[in-house]
């Protein structure tokens, strides 16, 4: 009989697991578009979120992709997350429509993405207006009934929408919401719970101000825009180790 | 009339005042108009049309080539429009770009996918969104890159075309050549190659020869380069193949993209060398002459650069006086049986104008023996 109680607990442990996915470690470095080495990164420093590919939105238009065109080198065992940022094309005019034909596209771009990239963790990162909520929050469900279970669904979130409950990031299929706190030095922690487990900082962030939420959190993404080197990455991770 | 004089002076004096009061409702501010340097404006459909707006010294040589044919009268074909879209059409960004203002070449993957559909057998494979069937995905470096170039589908296009006028649809020897054409596109953008079977030997001599191209070129695209020398080689020495030409200049095109970009080896280069004089010194293989030349070029693009710099763009206008239309071909013809020294410089100017993954300016001139 505890024989089949253990088994019983270990199955709801394992299907918990695979439901939460392969969470990221507790340091990320975010890396975009340009060449990068980060062959010297060992896994228990830090894990990679790389940008995989651009999706632009113009008007009715179908969604263009642009997958990534720059170079990322890193260990095979480096923990390593899919990033897929949506935007609309800033060279155009027409603001973009946000039809449920574009959410499909863009829906099936990212599957495709993930297939081909063999990733088990996936971040989706839109600054979404008002507007297109509606939007993000269907193309998040439909991305997530696409992935195979196990793979880590995280999102990127303005700092305005982890204002206190309800919000609308309420409910959302998501894994993992990383508010990316790059010009605040407020310490108060977000009103919204679901926003204090992670955080995305700037390097340039000022010493005096990592403190309070950025402390709080499990979980910390850092971003660079020039990039990263040796250098600079032992520099940002002896600061956050501090 | 002295007292006139001054009165009209006078007048006019007023008058000019006057005309600038009436004028002067609302300020004017002094308004930039930027240009660009190297090129006309975007898009540049409107200058390959015809419009050439202000014509800037600076602008890099291919333009001066699309300028002087307008100027002296010549002007372009459709075919020629087309062909100068397609050369600026990398230009714009790639196959993935989103900027919809110099899209201006043939988008020539969304030709062969619509003539694809309309074929029922067998069915269309599926493509993938994210790289619509061009891009490959490098897992080591994380990069996609270009790995099925337009011309592929162009020619894919022409050849589908071909057959099918030939063997008519249905038949078995357009479904066999279709089929097998489908497997080498798949190894565009897949992680492992996709090789079509060998055709079967009761099939036509030009699908069997279409085949062994096909097989070919589907190792290319899947990188396997000692599969893809040895079989361009062979098909190369069939001088009974419609594909023998093309492949003698494949095998000099693999060598090259065998080479490591950064300080490859001299032997590389010398055999690249030895392969591509034969072409070159053989005027049975003019028509590959060009596309070869481009080929060495690159492969010493430093020093190229260094040749092309001694030349005066003087010399470049008044060799392109020589270049004429030849009605409906759609290629740009060089009208001289005997170049001199000076015209296969200026094939060799054309041909560094051009980007260096792009084939059609030296496709354009390579009808000139050299």
């Amino acid at each position: 009989m505890s024989a089949i109680r253990l088994i019983l607990v270990l199955l709801a442990y394992v299907s918990l697991a695979c439901a939460s996915g392969n969470p990221p470690p507790s340091r990320m470095l975010w890396v975009w578009e340009s060449d990068t080495d980060l062959r010297f990164l060992k896994p228990a420093e830090a894990g990679v979120a790389w940008l995989g590919m651009t999706i632009y939105f113009d008007g009715t238009r179908p969604p263009v992709p642009e997958p990534r065109a720059s170079s990322l080198l890193v260990s095979a065992d480096l923990y390593q997350m899919l990033v897929v940022r949506l935007q609309p094309d800033l060279s155009s005019s027409r603001k973009p429509a946000w039809r449920t034909e574009q959410r499909k596209a863009a829906a099936a771009m990212i599957l495709d993405l993930v297939r081909i990239t063999r990733s088990r963790a996936l971040q989706i990162d839109f600054d979404a207006p008002q507007s297109a909520r509606p939007f993000y929050r269907e193309l998040l469900g439909d991305v997530r009934r696409g992935l195979e279970p196990g793979v880590f669904l995280s999102m990127t979130a303005l700092i305005s929408w982890c204002s206190a409950p309800p919000t609308w990031l309420d409910g959302l299929a998501v894994d993992e919401i990383v508010p990316m706190d790059f010009d605040t030095t407020s310490a108060a922690p977000y009103a919204d719970p679901a926003c204090r487990q992670s955080i995305g900082l700037q390097r340039q962030w000022k010493d005096s101000s990592f403190s309070g939420r950025q402390r709080a959190a499990d979980r910390i993404y850092l971003f660079n825009y020039g990039g990263w080197s040796s250098s600079t990455v032992e520099q940002v991770l002896g600061a956050v180790r501090q | 009339m002295r007292r006139s004089l001054a009165s009209i002076a006078f007048a006019f004096v007023v008058s000019s005042g006057a005309l600038w009061i009436a004028n002067a409702c609302a300020p004017q501010f002094v308004v930039a108009v930027f240009s660009f340097k190297k090129h006309p404006d975007l898009p540049r459909t409107e200058f390959i049309d015809g419009k050439l707006g202000v014509l800037q010294p600076t602008f890099a040589r291919s333009y001066w080539v699309i300028a002087y044919r307008y100027l002296t009268g010549v002007g372009l074909t459709a075919g020629e429009r087309e062909q100068a879209r397609d050369y600026y059409g990398d230009r714009a960004g790639g196959p993935s770009s989103r900027s919809q203002d110099d899209l201006s070449g043939t988008d020539w993957f969304a030709k062969w996918r619509a003539a694809r559909e309309r074929i029922q057998r067998p069915p269309a494979p599926k493509v993938s969104p994210t790289t619509k069937g061009q891009l490959l995905y490098n897992p080591q470096s994380h990069v996609f890159a270009l790995n099925c170039a337009p011309d592929a589908f162009r020619n894919a296009l022409r050849t589908l075309e071909e057959r099918r006028a030939r063997f008519g649809e249905p038949s078995p020897a357009f479904e066999s050549w279709v089929s097998a054409q489908d497997i080498v596109f798949a190894s565009c953008d897949a992680e492992k190659p996709s090789i079509p079977p060998d055709a079967p030997a009761h099939a036509p001599l030009l699908i069997r020869q279409d085949r062994a191209y096909q097989i070919a070129a589907a190792n290319f695209y899947a990188g396997q380069n000692e599969a893809v020398l040895a079989g361009f080689r062979h098909i190369a020495e069939d001088p009974a193949s419609p594909w023998s030409l093309i492949s003698r200049y494949l095998v000099a095109r693999t060598m090259l993209r065998m080479m490591p970009e950064k300080d490859p080896p001299a032997a590389m280069v010398s055999d690249l060398k030895t392969a591509a004089d034969v072409i070159l010194k053989d005027v049975r293989f003019q028509p590959i002459q060009g596309m070869t030349l481009n080929l060495v070029w690159r492969a010493e693009f430093a020093s190229a650069i260094r040749i092309i710099s001694a030349r005066s763009p003087a010399f470049f206008r008044a060799a392109t006086r020589k270049t004429v239309c030849a009605k409906n071909s759609g290629v740009i013809r060089i009208s001289m049986t005997t170049p001199s020294a000076r015209m296969i410089r200026t094939i060799r100017l054309i041909s560094w104008t051009r980007r260096s993954h792009r084939l059609r300016w030296t496709n354009l001139v390579s009808e000139t023996p050299i």
